[in-house]
């Protein structure tokens, strides 16, 4: 039990430690690169081969966070609420786009697996890929999924949709504000929302409730793919 | 500091009343998510003031990056797979990612020019 909980304080203190530091290199250098999720991962994995330490050990060491992740999937609400006049608004727009987007994504991974022959637990880990990855995470992991896996296949699919999605939008002339926040936010999330604020504040917003609008219609979404695909 | 510290006992509460709801009623979702929602409620209700969650909230939701890191450094294990199907992995990401883009996109541009239309049809008459 002491032993348990030392390695519990110790694998908390590696994770908040390199956290710290990896803020400070990204608010030094501001290289997009440089993003605290990359350099804190590649200093922890190097700190626990250099020592020897197991992975296992450090995983269960890190128990806390699921439980933080579980309280900042709920501090979601708070962003919502501020935006709450924008999407009582513009609700049918939102919720028809958001849904038909999300539902599309799952359909284009089961069948673009299927094509390649992918096992269903790769799929099952694919599915949740455009959802905010907390939430991600919890779908993934209901679904018999490998939430590892998950993440990286949502900060994965963030970036594409943010590096090729705007010069998308731009070459299939999309021009409504409303249309181009909801699409960054659907596929890319937070950093989608991020972007969508480049070009402007109604966008922006629209970012960010797409978001929570997508992680909402999947965690629905996701129930039912059990009786189809399980 | 005791400020913050109520304000994620709130939250806390929220989240536990979620898994509570989920465990008793065993609904197909997850915890978190029925918290949140109860949340949003609450705030529209008026039950739960902004100022009782705001600044952890906005806390949680700037810092939440480091609780990816336990995934991220997880994913050591994994590294066969992405050797082996790497490139079929990110084609299928790649590919959905876009068409969840575009297919949002459209969506919601071609609803926004149908009811325009219709309310400038519905001034003229």
């Amino acid at each position: 039990m002491e032993k348990m909980i030392d390695n519990i304080l110790l694998c908390t203190f590696i994770t908040v430690a390199s956290y710290l530091m990896g803020v400070l290199v990204f608010q030094k250098f501001k290289k997009a690169w440089l993003n605290p999720l990359y350099t804190c991962t590649v200093f922890i994995i190097c700190v626990l081969t250099l020592f020897h330490l197991n992975f296992t050990g450090y995983t269960s060491g890190t128990n806390l966070f699921s439980l933080l992740m579980g309280t900042a999937t709920v501090s979601l609400a708070v962003p919502l609420y501020k935006q709450f006049a924008l999407i009582k608004k513009n609700f049918f727009i939102i919720v028809c786009a958001v849904m038909t987007g999300t539902l599309t994504g799952v359909a284009s991974i089961v069948l673009l697996t299927k094509v390649m022959h992918m096992n269903q637990e790769m799929m099952i880990s694919m599915i949740p890929k455009s959802v905010t990855a907390p939430i991600a995470l919890s779908i993934s992991q209901s679904l018999g999924g490998i939430p590892s896996l998950t993440v990286s296949f949502v900060f994965v699919s963030a970036i594409f949709s943010l590096v090729i999605g705007p010069g998308l939008l731009k070459y299939t002339r999309i021009k409504s504000k409303i249309a181009k926040g909801l699409a960054l936010g659907t596929s890319a999330q937070a950093i989608g929302a991020k972007r969508a604020f480049d070009w402007g504040e109604v966008e922006g917003a629209m970012g960010s409730i797409a978001m929570i609008t997508a992680a909402l219609c999947m965690s629905l979404i996701a129930p039912f793919l059990i009786y189809f695909y399980l | 500091m005791v400020q913050y510290f109520a304000q994620f006992l709130t939250i806390l509460v929220f989240y536990l009343l979620g898994n509570g709801l989920v465990t008793w009623f065993s609904l197909p979702l997850s915890g978190s998510i029925v918290g949140m929602i109860l949340l949003f409620i609450a705030l529209i209700l008026g039950i739960c003031d902004l100022k009782w969650v705001e600044s952890v909230a906005q806390l949680h939701i700037k810092h939440i990056t480091l609780l990816f890191i336990p995934f991220a450094v997880g994913i050591w294990h994994f590294t066969r797979i992405f050797r082996n199907e790497g490139i079929k992995l990110s084609a299928i990401l790649a590919v959905s990612s876009l068409v969840v883009l575009f297919i949002t996109a459209i969506i919601a541009e071609m609803i926004e020019t149908t009811s325009k239309r219709s309310k400038r049809n519905g001034e003229n008459d």
